[in-house]
């Protein structure tokens, strides 16, 4: 990778020498000026944004089997307008982290809300002891615990009120919900999480100051991990991945632990 | 006995067997009664299901005016196209006192909870209890989810601590979806109870987890498990592995008087256990007797009555009958036999008249008379007072064995009496020579000879009366004196007579033919004598298992009268004929005195002139002894003679 400021020193025309001297006073002026302006943020010169886009492909959710039992008695079209396809909320539902190095600085904290009926997001991947905030938001209780997960047992949590877990146990749980039972959730516990993504409705994701050095990208919904990709990063400004497909069709089954 | 033992053992067979098979009935009608209720719980359960899903389906069609009035349309409609939130507030103020009109229209399918929210799933207005804050939203329940993506659709919530069943229906305005209509009816008792009525009388109950958040028990029916029962096994049916995955149990027994069947309902509120339990009660039988408790009117007028009612008086008159012939009857005998006994009117129990163990109830009277009798004459000093006075007064000098004949004084010699054949102890096939018989000393006195008696001692008599015929022959006449004359002299049986009909033992004459050729003494023609009125009325009174007597042979008669028997039997049945002949006279001679003669049987007297004869015999050496009767002094009196040759 070429450095634009050696370049543009090597193309200096030769000139008198006051004319040299004020030159480089004021070049060295300025440089020490842009020096002092961007010192707080040397330390993290060396960081980069990593971002990509997540695409599921035609047929991603399945309709349920034959044979599974529905959860109700009627589901009909309604018989004037064309019912809109299923489609799934990557914001909610989807996980994208960064799994290598640890990153300077990171904490050992992430937060889940209850809002709308459910959580969000419902796949949640963080490391061992971390302390995970769970806020209702919901006009009702919740009673959230994760299936064989010490420390995250069924709890009620009303309206308006929080609860936060600590997590020390690497591995793999289904969250469910004694109170409101449509609620799913999974929570991935993994040692070298390194970092985790935002994503938008429209699939795209995105770390922010990721060190430099070889990663691994892996998407997660619910128990099953659906893509998975390489990066290097180095000091750059911004990397971009190519767009992961969602391969595998989600099922409702859980994943035995990791 | 045979016939009653038998009676009662096949009473006791069949009684048995039906106690059996009562208890077989028993056990079989309870595996019924347990398979009928189990597979009735299984229809239940299924009608159960059908109405829910009408039920649901009901409830579905019941809002379909609600989504597609214009006002909620239109309210529906801005709040999905809203920019702020004074615009939701002013579109819940406008929509909420509509949806309220709306669902009093419904009237029984009013809503318990209604949400109507706009495309993004925020409500915008709520009727119902804890109406959610302001924003609030409902977008990720799979039934918001799926009506706001154009489907009708029911389902189960648990939803703020109460069970609500869910129907919701899309909004559409100018074409496209602006929101959902969300209606909910709680999950209590009035279900129950209208399900409990569908299904006829079960009691049904819904639960959450290990509670019952609403039942119905029916009334009208007896033992219905209550709603306390079942959630005392709701704990035990969680961990039910058919419920576990979503089926229906198998019946599970409540509090051991009933059956449930559990299952989980059909939609989201399933995983967090929400369900229904139906149960019945189990009515067992305890007994076999409430077998009949069962039983209807009808059953019981559909009953043979007739045929059972005559089956039970033949069995009873046939069980009756058999009583009677081997019980009742021979006993009757056997009283009016011992009281004929205790009247005197017969000496000795007649054991031919009976069989079994009433005949050795006679025999036992008999032995027992007898050793009484013999014990009595030998010990009792009272005894010999009454010997002598049969016998008279002995003479102090003179032997007592001589006695004179009628109109001596009593104290002849010897030589004055008659030569007396030795006929107990001729020797053996000798005839009795009639020849050497003296005649009487007074002719028209003689007696002619007694017939023999045609009757024989029973086969199965006892020793002690086999020795002595069973019936005497007829009395001899007597030479009755006249009337007002003087007491008659002694009259005296033939003491050497000649040969006659001997009285045989049935068991060594009765059907034998005669022998020829024994003895050889001349025969004597002699008319056969019928048989005594004892004898007939034994005939008659012949019966089952009575010894028959067959009636001697004239010609066994003959050959026994001419001495074709053994001399030592013909010995001894002249003695007993004698013997015989002796007891008439002086029971004769007794009531020609006017003695009494009540309790004076052949047995004593035979006793005391037996032992007489053998004090007479060892005293003087004789042969034997003939005894006549003689008056003195107004009573009847024996005169002894000994026989020397």
């Amino acid at each position: 990778m070429s450095d634009p400021t050696h370049r543009q020193r090597r193309s200096i025309p030769a000139v008198s020498v006051p004319s040299a001297l004020l030159v480089l006073s004021a070049t060295a002026c300025v440089a020490a000026t842009a020096l002092l302006c961007t010192w707080p943020l040397s330390s993290t010169a060396l960081a980069v944004d990593v971002k990509g886009l997540l695409r599921a492909p035609e047929g991603y959710l399945p309709a349920p089997a034959a044979d599974e039992r529905k959860p109700y008695y009627w589901e009909e079209w309604n018989g004037f307008l064309d019912p809109r396809p299923r489609r799934v909320d990557m914001r909610r539902e989807l996980a994208v982290v960064l799994l290598g190095p640890p990153q300077a600085g990171a904490e050992n904290r992430a937060s889940i809300q209850l809002v709308g009926g459910s959580l969000s997001p419902s796949t949640i991947v963080v490391r061992p002891d971390t302390i995970l905030r769970i806020e209702n938001k919901d006009d009702f209780a919740h009673e959230l615990f994760a299936e064989g997960l010490d420390g995250f047992s069924a709890e009620a949590t009303s309206s308006g009120q929080a609860r936060t877990v600590r997590v020390t146990q690497p591995g793999s749980w289904p969250i469910r919900d004694r109170q409101v039972a449509h609620v799913r959730g999974h929570l991935h516990v993994i040692a070298n999480v390194s970092a985790l993504a935002t994503i938008e409705p429209n699939g795209e994701y995105k770390f922010v100051n990721v060190a430099p050095g070889q990663y691994t990208i892996k998407v997660f919904h619910g128990a099953r991990e659906v893509a998975t990709a390489t990066a290097q990063v180095v000091e750059s400004r911004e990397i971009v991945i190519d767009p992961l497909m969602l391969t595998a069709p989600p099922r409702p089954a859980a994943a035995a632990p990791r | 006995m045979v016939l009653s033992r038998f009676w009662i053992f096949a009473l006791s067979v069949v009684a048995m067997a039906a106690i059996g098979a009562a208890l077989l009935a028993q056990g079989m009608v309870n595996r019924q009664t347990v398979a009928n209720l189990e597979n009735g719980l299984r229809r239940d359960r299924l009608e159960v299901e059908q109405t829910l899903k009408l039920d649901a389906r009901a409830r579905i069609d019941a809002i379909a005016p609600l989504a597609a009035h214009p006002d909620v349309r239109t309210a529906l409609k801005s709040a999905s196209a809203r920019r702020s939130d004074d615009e939701l507030r002013a579109l819940n103020t406008t929509l909420k006192p509509k949806l309220q009109d709306l669902n009093r229209q419904l009237l029984g399918m009013s809503a318990d909870i209604l949400f109507a929210v706009d495309a993004n799933g925020v409500i915008v207005a709520q009727l119902g209890p804890n109406e959610a804050r302001f924003g609030g939203g409902l977008a990720t329940f799979p039934l918001v989810e799926r009506a706001l993506a154009g489907h009708v659709r029911d389902d189960v919530w648990a939803y703020d601590g109460s069970v609500y069943r869910m129907a919701a229906r899309p909004v559409i305005d100018s074409g496209g979806y602006v929101g959902a209509i969300v209606h909910g009816k709680k999950l209590d008792e009035g279900l129950a109870t209208l399900l409990s009525r569908r299904v006829n009388g079960a009691s049904i109950a819904f639960f959450r987890r290990e509670a019952i958040v609403g039942s119905f028990t029916p009334t009208d029916v007896t033992g219905a498990p209550t709603q306390a029962e079942l959630g005392a096994v709701l704990a035990t049916a969680l961990t039910n592995a058919d419920l576990v995955a979503g089926n229906v149990t198998a019946p599970i027994d409540v509090a051991g008087r009933g059956r449930a069947v559990f299952s989980l309902v059909t939609g989201a509120g399933a995983d967090a256990q929400i369900g229904y339990v139906i149960a019945r009660p189990l009515t067992l039988l305890a007994s076999p007797s409430e077998l009949f408790n069962s039983a209807t009117t009808e059953d019981f007028a559909a009953l043979p009555k007739g045929a059972l009612g005559g089956a039970a008086f033949g069995l009873f008159v046939l069980g009756m009958l058999f009583f009677w012939l081997e019980k009742d009857r021979p006993f009757s005998r056997l009283k009016k036999r011992a009281k004929a006994l205790g009247e005197r009117k017969i000496d000795r129990m007649p054991i031919a008249d009976f069989s079994g163990n009433y005949r050795r109830i006679a025999e036992s009277v008999n032995l027992a008379m007898d050793k009484a009798v013999e014990h009595a004459s030998e010990n009792s000093p009272k005894k010999k007072a009454n010997l002598d006075e049969i016998l008279g007064p002995a003479s102090g000098g003179q032997p007592q064995a001589f006695f004179g004949f009628s109109g001596q004084s009593g104290a002849g010699s010897a030589s004055d009496i008659p030569d007396i054949p030795p006929a107990p102890s001729a020797p053996r096939g000798a005839p009795a020579m009639p020849g050497r018989a003296q005649p009487p000393a007074a002719a028209p006195m003689m007696a002619p000879p007694a017939a023999a008696s045609m009757m024989a001692q029973p086969a199965a008599a006892p020793p002690i009366a086999a020795p002595r015929p069973a019936a005497a022959a007829p009395a001899p006449p007597l030479a009755r004196p006249a009337a007002g004359g003087p007491p008659a002299p002694p009259v005296r049986s033939p003491a050497a007579p000649p040969p006659r009909p001997q009285a045989f033992g049935g068991a060594t004459l009765a059907g034998m033919p005669p022998e020829p050729g024994v003895g050889g003494g001349p025969v004597q023609s002699r008319a056969y004598a019928p048989p005594s009125p004892a004898a007939g009325a034994y005939d008659d009174e012949q019966e089952e298992g009575a010894t028959m007597i067959a009636r001697v042979p004239e010609a066994l008669l003959n050959a026994s009268a001419t001495g074709q028997m053994s001399a030592v039997s013909e010995g001894a049945a002249d003695e007993e004929l004698h013997f015989r002949q002796v007891f008439d006279d002086f029971v004769a001679t007794k009531k020609q005195c006017g003695e009494p003669t009540a309790g004076f049987t052949f047995d004593k007297f035979v006793q005391t002139l037996r032992k007489n004869k053998e004090q007479i015999v060892t005293r003087h050496g004789a042969k034997g002894v003939r005894f006549t009767v003689y008056v003195k002094d107004g009573k009847a009196a024996l005169k002894a003679t000994p026989v020397k040759d």
